[in-house]
């Protein structure tokens, strides 16, 4: 084990012949100094704040799916009528932990501002909690009179669920594919 | 002349262009909500057209029964769009194949069919099945 000696010791005194003690305490410094201010730069904090989930898999690029997915005013959200599934533990396309997706909805198009496309969204509901009571938005964009039932956002479509008759708990608001 | 010749072909071509979509976003617009994706439905509730659509289909009572289901006759479609998707279902969302002599829903036979309301929805389509079980389809 001698020559691992060896080599521990040159190796040290050669970096104390390199370095000047002070220039360890500069380059130290330094370096706490700058992992402080890191988190102070202005980076797209406002991503963070967006509910878990918020851009889908497979949907568009995040640059063509403007917005903050917890406004009403999100363009997805142009015929949705309940809570946002985003602000409930879920997301636009996923419902939070607990509750299961109705298999029947409403499907209704929204348009894109981004690339000026229709889309055509789908409104399941999650269901199985009783009602998550945040972010309620109401918004009707080609939405019916109850006697067209699948044009109709007053329904709760978890009622025909497979699990029947369990309660509403916030909606969901997912990209079908381009209206065209 | 030309220019306002062009302009009426226009007027009279918009609104339906604006409205058109293929049959496939028509599907997912005014079916898909209950029948799912895939047309299989949800079991007791709403029926899947797996089979029941081409095994219909065969049939002069079977295609009228099409036709006239609330889900069809209703739709906001138009008579050209409704053809169109049902003829669009039975190729893409059928365990069965076509027949060989399958025919194509038409926009003539949805209008014929289309405003006589159907009052036993649910028995006459087990009567149908029935049917077309005698007839040997599987």
């Amino acid at each position: 084990m001698k020559w691992l000696d060896v080599i521990a010791e040159n190796s040290a005194r050669a970096l104390a012949r390199r370095t000047s003690r002070r220039s360890v305490l500069a380059g130290l410094g330094g370096l706490l100094l700058g992992s402080t201010a890191v988190p102070l730069l202005p980076v797209a904090r406002g991503a963070e704040i967006k509910p878990a989930g918020a851009t889908t898999p497979g949907a568009a690029a995040a640059g063509a799916d403007p917005g903050d997915p917890a406004s009403c005013e999100y363009w997805r959200h142009c015929a949705i009528d309940g809570f946002l599934c985003g602000c409930c533990g879920g997301s636009q396309s996923t419902c939070p932990p607990g509750t299961d997706m109705s298999s029947v909805t409403w499907i209704g198009t929204c348009h894109n501002p981004s690339d000026g496309k229709d889309y055509v969204i789908s409104y399941n509901d999650c269901c199985g909690k009783s009602s998550c009571g945040r972010c309620f938005c109401n918004r009707n964009e080609g939405d019916s009179a109850l006697f067209q039932p699948g044009k109709s956002n007053d329904y709760n479509w978890c009622s025909g669920n497979s699990k029947a008759n369990i309660p509403y708990h916030c909606s969901t608001a997912r990209i079908v594919g381009a209206a065209k | 002349m030309r220019l306002g010749a062009l302009c009426a072909v226009m007027a009279l071509c918009w609104p339906a262009a604006a409205w058109s979509y293929e049959p496939v976003v028509n599907f997912q617009l005014n079916c898909m909500g209950c029948h799912r994706a895939d047309g299989s439905g949800e079991s007791g509730r709403v029926p899947s057209i797996r089979r029941s659509l081409v095994l219909f289909s065969a049939m002069p009572e079977g295609r009228e029964y099409v036709i006239r289901v609330p889900g069809v006759a209703q739709s906001p479609l138009s008579d050209e769009d409704t053809a169109a998707l049902l003829n669009w279902m039975a190729r893409n969302l059928s365990d069965l194949k076509l027949p060989p002599g399958f025919t194509d829903y038409s926009a003539l036979e949805v209008r014929r069919s289309r405003p006589h309301p159907l009052a036993q929805v649910s028995a006459t389509r087990a009567r149908l099945m029935r049917t077309a079980a005698a007839l040997g389809g599987r």
